[in-house]
């Protein structure tokens, strides 16, 4: 009996890892920005209790309150401010639903690393929770209240996570970022996230070497980043033919990369198949022989975009695409003068337009 | 403790005795020592495995009816009591390494604030608390609980397929050069410890199913290799080989990606690892029946409850075992320096001094019965 | 009732010391005198206390003497017509005896030609003169209070040392009426009732064969209950038969009244909280497990029969299962499973997911769960365990009143209850969701007995839950599955055929094949013909359309 009543009262009470969900402070987001001093700040947003209770009895959250608030703490080390930022919060600081890490891009390489580090370590935070940078203040970007009336997180959650809602599928999930920073051949990038009015701008990928980011590409140039990585879904470009404009869009491509050993060193291989659908064309001009001058216009001005970003991220020494890691896991002995090898190798993109679709007018 | 099993109990309690030894830490120490060659490291593996077993098969079919962890009429009782301890020893660091690996495992991604003591208490009792029974009690939990564990690890593990983005890793290279080949084949060998369980249980066979339970023996280690080369393709096609040899259990890490955003519970794959505890209770419950049946010789009249005195005795033991180690790192030293050696040792040395002391017994025997 | 005296007890071994009162003292010595009186009249004609002596007087006052106070008995002089000179005692129960069976019982021993007229010796010509029926003569005394007393009425002839027994009982009895535990929408609607021989009556309807066969005990010291054990010869496995035969008889009780008082004596583990007996007033479902080589114990009062050996899966089985198609009854036997699961898991589940394991939850599902308890006191272990001894007190109260009543309680106790704590902020609504699933979830299993055990499987689960998780779910499970794993009903494997696993057997386990598939009797019940039914010879594929010259064209 004695047993069973003290049974009971452990179980009421709550032992070791039970921890009823209420008494969580449920962190959704995380921003990790540098401080003074080689410190480091890091900013935990939760949603406030009014917001928790107003999704339960589905109804949007009032727009008087915030829908999170936001708990901070600096330190040497992310955990060290973390145990900071605990010390503010009545609940649990739980690390399990972080749905996304929002990193500085000022962040020094050795700060980043840690970071990375840390992330990896700590058990119970999900590899799948995305990740990206920022240039904005981290602060400010953890306080954003998207108009869209969803909770900062969850509005992140939701874009990233469509795959054909972007023009290119910039998610990155912290595995992808641990995956690429271990790969040798590949270099990290993170997508960039800023600070907009309504809601966030997400359209611009940051190219990273060593944990330092060292180029941000324009939207234009991610798109043609996206098509290297599969991951352009919606570009719509502008083309000429015979001296008229045309356009064509959801341009999406299978491309295929491949090193070929030369004397001397190697050659990197981008093999684009790409499709898109006609979206304007001056009356009467679809014809076959348009079409397929179409086409190579297409696969012309692709291309030469292609090698121009290939040739800037050579420069740069920045390969996100990993054309290097399949020849180098084969030729290991090759590792220690990867990045000689990838800044002088030659480069050659090959690209095969389709028009798959025209509209509803010849 | 008497009772037969059958031969599919016979070949599931066979093959659960070692699929927990390698299904969270594989295809680390392949990848890290073989690099490119890793597939034929572990295809190596495999073929060792199978003629480990049939070694062990070979040393049962000189007395089926006895188990020979203790042989003292084989063996004389110099040969044979040193041969028990040592299969006792080995028979116990295998359980404190499965348990104490899963109990890290646990509290790594799980029960971060529950002491590990409380972890590694749970599988040792629930698993004692299962052989306390009998054998054939034991072979059908194990039977039902291991094809269970199986069929969802196949089935959730093949929602990774999409994750998969190291294709090149997976792919076999041309070019085998062979020490690191054999290297990783030595270290990660741990993928196949326990088959030795067949030293004790082989005489519960119905004697007229013998040769048809080897022979499903064989069968299930083959599908077991599938299953760990599925289990390689994925891990390794997911991680990639740098990140890989990073992580302590890279099967755990791997399954953790899956996330099925409108089920009830979207991290499928991290409710696996749970899962997997299945398999490490089926290796742990036929460890102890194991241990407690394996020092029946010594004991004139071992009742059952000598048997679940034992039970507890050895359970105290790898719970005591398990618990000196304080962090991973010591338990993949202990694993890495001392068992794979020891493994090898019992498994490869042993039975040819088995084989040849009962040929030596059988000629003896025919040279008396000659006139 | 008189008859509850020790001192009615026939052999004096068997008797029990009461102490009387001292004004009892008289009488009971004055009764004790008739009673040495009759015994040693026996004694001295036939040299043992326990046979008659073929005395009349003896006999009507060895009677009289044991049960002469009971007010129900009967004891009758007639007149033999064949033989006027012959005193003749007719011994019955008023009220366990059919009155136009008796009357025109002794309408035929009254009329009659003359003694010497008849051939052969008396007794014969006697049996001969008794009407049709079951008639045998017994000379133990023993044997013929327990048949007395069971409705049979007793002929003592002067001279002859021996009594006939007239089986012309008719004992109170309700007609045969539905299966109310066991409801089926299609199908036979017949259920057993309260008296053996209709029981068996029944069985035998629905199996015109020689070897169908019945045996039957004597169990209980007291109540002498006739026990009935049926099998099919050549079928059943002859040693499940003698097994159960020497555990039948094995017993020793005072009394036995119900199905259930002798069924743990027929297995191994009388502890264990898994119901090892699946019992049954379904005629049809006896006759199944018959026709399946299992034997079938029925009670003599009771209309709950049952059958051994069982596995887990009786439990779960219905015979609507047969009666539907292969579809339907695997849908439905899906529908249980998934109902056990809830029943068993939803509300562990939900401790284990919100208290310790929020990480394996989607987001959004968390912070609605979240929002959904921000208010409430109480952790998820206090909320479930409110609800659920809501739950079961409404269960138990609504066992408890009549019908029309325990709608009522049910719906109020649901509806109010529920909806009052939920606004009273002592539980969440998630909460009352889940309580309602789990209750219908047991509740699918058509066994009502095996849904008690999963009823204490569930507070096991819960602590399980709320101190490790989901993993302690695992292994609350694991230790469930060995635990099942290691019950048995004479050899049968409870768990089977999944523990050990019997992949022939798996056609008529958690989905039901078409029948002409199931051709085979399971092989736990190790039966002496495993070949149920015969492949369909494929037939010429008639069509009636082409038959000669007949129909349009």
């Amino acid at each position: 009996m004695a047993v069973v009543l003290l049974g009971v009262f452990l179980l009421l009470g709550g032992c070791w890892d039970n921890r009823s969900i209420e008494h969580r402070a449920i962190v959704l987001m995380i921003g990790i920005e540098p401080a003074q001093d080689g410190l480091i700040s890091v900013y935990f947003q939760v949603p406030t209790s009014q917001a928790l209770s107003s999704l339960s009895v589905s109804s949007s959250p009032s727009s008087a309150s915030p829908a999170t608030y936001v708990v901070g703490g600096v330190g040497k080390t992310v955990a060290q401010a973390m145990t900071q930022a605990q010390a503010k919060s009545s609940g649990d600081l739980y690390l399990g639903q972080v749905q996304e890490i929002v990193l500085s891009s000022q962040l020094p390489a050795a700060q980043f690393e840690d970071v990375l580090d840390f992330l990896a370590r700590i058990g119970p935070m999900d590899k799948t929770s995305y990740v990206a940078v920022s240039p904005d203040p981290i602060q400010h970007i953890t306080q954003h209240q998207p108009q869209e009336g969803l909770l900062p997180a969850l509005y992140l959650t939701s874009f990233f996570s469509c795959r054909h809602c972007q023009e290119v599928y910039l998610a990155r999930t912290v595995w992808d970022a641990e995956q690429h920073l271990q790969t040798p051949g590949m270099s990290m990038w993170l997508p960039v996230l800023r600070d907009h009015e309504a809601n966030f701008r997400i359209d611009q990928a940051a190219l990273y070497r060593q944990g330092q980011p060292v180029m941000t590409l324009t939207p234009e140039q991610t798109v043609y980043l996206g098509y290297l990585l599969n991951a352009t879904a919606k570009a719509s470009l502008p083309f000429t033919l015979h001296g008229a404009p045309v356009s064509v869009r959801a341009l999406r491509s299978r491309t295929a990369t491949h090193v070929v050993p030369e004397a001397g060193g190697v050659r990197l291989v981008a093999d684009l198949k790409v499709q898109g659908i006609l979206d304007t064309l001056p009356p009467g001009e679809a014809t076959i022989a348009n079409l397929r001058a179409l086409e190579i216009e297409v696969s012309r001005g692709i291309a030469a975009q292609e090698l121009t970003l290939i040739r800037s991220m050579q420069r740069q020494g920045v390969d996100p695409v990993g054309f290097l890691a399949p020849y180098l896991w084969q030729h290991q002995s090759l590792m220690p003068q990867a990045n000689e090898l990838y800044r002088n190798a030659g480069v050659e993109v090959r690209v095969h337009t389709r028009i798959i679709e025209v509209g509803d007018v010849l | 403790m008497s009772g037969r099993i059958s031969i599919g109990q016979f070949a599931t309690m066979l093959t659960a005795a070692y699929v927990a030894s390698g299904i969270f830490a594989f295809p680390r120490e392949l990848v890290a020592h073989a690099g490119p060659e890793a597939v034929y490291a572990f295809l190596l593996e495999c073929l060792a495995a199978f003629f480990g077993l049939w070694l062990w098969f070979r040393v049962n079919r000189i007395h089926p009816d006895a188990p020979l962890s203790f042989a003292p009429d084989l063996l004389s009782v110099w040969l044979a009591f040193p041969a028990l301890i040592f299969t006792l020893v080995l028979h116990v660091a295998l359980a404190v390494v499965v348990v104490s690996d899963f109990a890290f495992v646990l509290h790594s991604f799980f029960l971060i604030e529950t002491p590990l003591i409380v972890l590694q208490a749970c599988v040792v009792l629930v698993a004692g608390y299962v052989a306390w029974f009998n054998l054939p009690a034991l072979a059908r939990t194990i039977q039902f609980l291991y094809i269970l564990a199986i069929i969802v690890t196949v089935m959730i593990g093949l929602l990774l397929l999409p994750h998969i983005t190291s294709v090149y890793a997976v792919v076999p290279t041309p070019e085998i050069s062979l020490t690191p080949l054999l290297y990783g084949a030595y270290k990660g060998s741990y993928l196949f410890w326990g088959y030795e369980l067949t030293v004790t249980l082989y005489p519960f066979l119905r004697p007229q199913d013998r040769a048809k339970a080897e022979k499903h023996a064989y069968i299930a280690m083959a599908i077991t290799f599938l299953f760990f080369a599925l289990g390689y393709v994925l891990t390794l096609g997911v991680s990639g080989p740098e990140l890989l040899v990073r992580e302590i259990w890279p099967g755990v890490s791997t399954m953790r990606l899956v996330d099925i955003g409108t089920f009830l519970i979207n991290k499928l794959g991290l409710l696996l690892v749970t899962f997997w505890g299945l398999f490490v209770l089926t290796f742990v419950m036929s460890r102890l029946w194991c241990l407690a049946y394996d020092v029946s010789p010594l004991f004139r009249n071992f009742s059952a409850g000598w048997y679940r005195g034992m039970l507890l005795f050895f359970g105290a033991i790898v719970l005591w075992g398990a618990h000196s180690f304080p962090t991973p790192v010591q338990l993949i030293a202990f694993a890495q320096g001392f068992l794979v050696p020891t493994v090898l040792i019992f498994n490869f040395a042993m039975p040819p001094v088995f084989l040849l002391a009962g040929a030596l017994q059988h000629r003896r025997a025919a040279l008396r019965t000659s006139p | 009732m008189p008859r509850s005296r020790a001192a009615n007890v026939p052999s004096a071994a068997n008797s029990r010391t009461t102490h009387p009162s001292p004004r009892d003292v008289e009488g009971n010595a004055s009764r004790l005198d008739e009673r040495l009186n009759a015994y040693l009249a026996d004694l001295v004609a036939q040299g043992d206390l326990g046979r008659v002596s073929g005395s009349v007087e003896t006999a009507e006052g060895r009677i009289r003497s044991l049960l002469g106070s009971a007010p129900d008995l009967v004891l009758r002089r007639i007149r033999l017509g064949f033989a006027p000179g012959r005193p003749t005692l007719l011994v019955y129960i008023d009220g366990m005896t059919d009155p136009d069976m008796l009357g025109a019982t002794i309408a035929r021993l009254l009329d009659g030609g003359q003694e010497s007229s008849l051939p052969g010796d008396f007794a014969s010509a006697l049996q001969a003169q008794l009407p049709l029926g079951e008639v045998e003569r017994e000379d133990r005394w023993r044997q013929l209070f327990t048949q007395l007393l069971s409705g049979t009425t007793l002929l003592f002839v002067e001279g002859v040392p021996a009594a006939w027994m007239l089986d012309i009982s008719k004992l109170p009895a309700r007609g045969v009426g539905r299966p109310l535990s066991e409801p089926s929408i299609k199908g036979p609607q017949e259920a057993f009732n309260e008296v053996l021989v209709t029981n068996l009556a029944q069985i035998r309807h629905r199996i015109h064969d020689p070897r169908l066969e019945f045996e039957t005990f004597r169990i209980g010291s007291y109540t002498r209950t006739t026990v009935a054990l049926a099998h099919v010869q050549g079928l059943t496995n002859p040693d499940l038969v003698l097994a159960v035969q020497h555990r039948l008889e094995a017993i020793d009780r005072d009394y036995v009244q119900y199905a259930s008082e002798i069924s743990p004596y027929l297995h191994q583990h009388p502890r264990t909280m898994f119901p090892l007996i699946r019992s049954t007033e379904r005629v049809d479902w006896i006759v199944r497990d018959l026709m399946n080589g299992k034997v079938a114990v029925l009670v003599d009062g009771d209309p709950f029969a049952f059958t051994l050996p069982v596995g887990m899966l009786d439990f779960f089985q219905t015979t609507q299962d047969y009666i539907f198609s292969a579809w339907e009854a695997s849908l439905v036997r899906l529908v249980r499973l998934v109902g056990v699961f809830v029943g068993l898991y939803l509300m562990p589940l939900y401790i284990a997911l919100f208290s310790v394991n929020p990480d394996l939850v989607p987001t959004k599902f968390v912070l609605t769960v979240a929002g959904a308890r921000q208010h409430i006191p109480f952790p998820p272990v206090m909320e479930v365990a409110v609800m659920w001894i809501i739950i079961e007190l409404l269960r138990e109260a609504a066992n408890r009143l009549p019908q029309p009543l325990a709608t009522t309680l049910g719906t109020v106790g649901a509806v109010v209850v529920g909806t009052a704590i939920v606004k009273a902020g002592i539980v969440d609504p998630i909460m009352i969701v889940l309580v309602t699933l789990s209750a219908i979830g047991l509740y699918t299993i058509p066994a009502y007995e095996m849904g008690a055990a999963f009823r204490w499987m569930f507070w096991i689960m819960v602590i399980g839950a709320s101190v490790v998780g989901v993993y302690g779910i695992i292994l609350v499970s694991v230790g469930l599955v060995g635990y099942m794993s290691a019950l048995e009903t004479f050899g049968v494997p409870y768990l089977a055929p999944f523990a050990p696993l019997l992949p022939q057997e798996l056609g008529d386990s958690v989905l039901r094949m078409p029948l002409p598939w199931l051709r085979r009797r399971p092989v736990t019940n190790h039966p002496l013909d495993r070949q149920k039914s015969r492949p369909p010879e494929t037939p010429d594929p008639v069509n009636l359309r082409d038959l000669q010259g007949q129909g349009p064209s």
